[in-house]
């Protein structure tokens, strides 16, 4: 469905999202959470971390965690290869790196061509899903990048 | 994730399975609501075959019971005892075969004969001509006659209360058949299920299922839309596909009404869709393996749920196409909610 421009309203809001790939899908991040994309950083293993934690990175003298996406997000593992990019996020007053198939693009979305995911039902592993939008015959999943780790797994990322 | 099955061991263990699956699925249907297990009992009418004259007649209402034999039979012997002539009369023309019997005595009076009346066993005529053995007499045998008659009058006054009673019988009957139409099955068929309506069949896992045709959105190709798959959602979740401009959630059937030791084994690795069956305007998608036909049916050709406090999805089953009905819109709000315990898990 094409949006209509002309007619969006002074009440639209548009908002500019980094997307990515993850196993064949493209997600997207807001813009205003992403600081900077890196690529062939060695990661450090941290011992005892969980599954979903690939280890941390000196970013300019700073540790951060990297997060394996995939992991999190119950996708089938993949190991890091030339295309692969970890992407700095800083929310809940946190910085922290999530490893990524690829970079897409920044995609220029209305706010509202954002469509909320169908509810269903009581599964909270995906609230995530900030919602998805329909661009170009594809289909990109807009991420809440606040809620892809609960409050305690935060409060973790200063541990490693 | 829908690699076909090869292995013909699998096969079977898949049919053993569904077979399973269906008989459990079905005895659950059958046996699910004790409410519908009590409107049944209520609704059991004491079946009471009458068999005509014959017939040991036994009714809810207190009756005396007949014993009735259709034939009587006259023996004609000699001084010896001997039979000499032994005839089969119906009972309702009994009198008259006495008659002509005692008028052949009559012509012969020098001959003395001796008439038994030999009842069928189930006819207890002492109750009605006590010592009656042998008639010596014109006399005796007009009495016997006599008291034939009375028998018949008893027999027939019988009948007619019997006759009567079954009228009675029939009007109960009627009655209940009459409730039944009120308050039994036809009432839990749903408005559009009033007259003849038609469903589409279609199969997952070899369980056959029915969609009407007035709550079917539309049938999609397995594989002509890219279906997207979501992160973090459940296996029965299989994503969004985009159709007409909507993204429709699609989702595994089968997970939906089967529980989960019924599936086959290895069921998600080897799970293989081909068609996708929009319900509830589109939005939602029921995956499944095959769709099969679109047949019209009566509706009392269903077997309709009355209480659904469980798999209300489950509209009612097909006996004749040993299928279950879906309910389009309760199986919506279902994976709206997803209240398991509406599941079928």
């Amino acid at each position: 469905m094409e949006y209509d421009y002309e007619n969006s309203g002074d009440d639209d809001q548009m908002t500019q999202w980094v997307t990515f790939m993850l196993d064949g899908e493209k997600y997207g991040i807001n813009v205003i959470q992403v600081r900077e994309v890196l690529r062939n950083i060695e990661i450090a293993p941290v011992p005892g971390a969980p599954p979903y934690v690939l280890g941390i990175i000196n970013l300019r003298g700073n540790v951060v965690t990297v997060v394996d996406t995939r992991a999190r997000f119950g996708l089938t593992p993949l190991d890091v290869h030339e295309e692969s990019r970890i992407v700095i996020i800083e929310t809940m007053d946190q910085t922290v790196g999530l490893l990524v198939d690829s970079i897409a693009e920044v995609a220029d979305i209305l706010q509202s061509q954002i469509e909320l995911t169908p509810n269903v039902g009581n599964d909270d592993s995906s609230k995530y899903i900030q919602g998805v939008h329909s661009r170009k015959g594809e289909l990109l999943i807009l991420i809440a990048v606040e809620k892809v780790l609960s409050d305690e797994e935060w409060a973790d990322m200063d541990m490693f | 994730m829908n690699s076909p099955i090869n292995n013909k061991q699998n096969k079977v263990t898949l049919l053993d399975a569904q077979d399973d699956a269906l008989d459990s699925y079905f005895d659950a249907l059958l046996f699910a609501d004790e409410n519908d297990l009590i409107e049944n009992k209520e609704l059991i009418i004491e079946p009471v075959e009458l068999k005509s004259a014959e017939a040991e007649l036994s009714i809810t209402e207190q009756v005396n019971t007949v014993s009735i034999s259709s034939e009587i039979v006259f023996s004609e012997k000699d001084k010896d005892g001997k039979v000499v002539n032994q005839v089969l009369i119906p009972r309702s023309q009994r009198v008259k075969a006495a008659d002509v019997v005692l008028q052949q005595r009559k012509n012969k009076p020098s001959e003395q004969k001796s008439i038994e009346f030999k009842e069928a066993p189930e006819l207890d005529l002492s109750l009605f001509l006590p010592n009656i053995e042998t008639l010596s007499d014109d006399k005796q045998s007009l009495e016997a006659v006599s008291r034939i008659s009375e028998c018949q009058v008893q027999l027939e006054s019988d009948l007619a209360r019997v006759a009567k009673l079954e009228q009675k019988l029939q009007q109960k009957i009627k009655q209940q058949d009459e409730l039944n139409a009120s308050s039994g099955k036809t009432s839990n068929a749903p408005a559009w299920a009033e007259s003849d309506f038609q469903v589409l069949l279609f199969t997952v896992s070899g369980l056959k299922l029915a969609v009407p045709l007035n709550e079917l959105s539309g049938i999609l190709q397995w594989g002509d839309e890219y279906i997207n798959e979501l992160p973090g959602h459940a296996s029965w979740y299989l994503g969004l596909i985009q159709n007409q401009g909507v993204n429709i959630p699609v989702i595994d059937t089968l997970q939906q009404v089967v529980p989960k030791n019924r599936w086959p084994e290895d069921y998600i690795v080897q799970r293989k869709f081909k068609h996708i069956i929009l319900i509830d305007n589109s939005r939602w998608g029921l995956a499944c393996e095959k769709v099969v036909e679109v047949i019209t049916l009566k509706t009392d050709a269903v077997k309709w749920r009355s209480s659904r406090t469980k798999r209300r999805w489950l509209s009612g089953t097909v006996i004749e196409h040993m299928c279950a009905l879906l309910d389009s819109s309760e199986f919506s709000t279902m994976l709206k909610t997803g209240d398991d315990s509406i599941i079928g898990c």
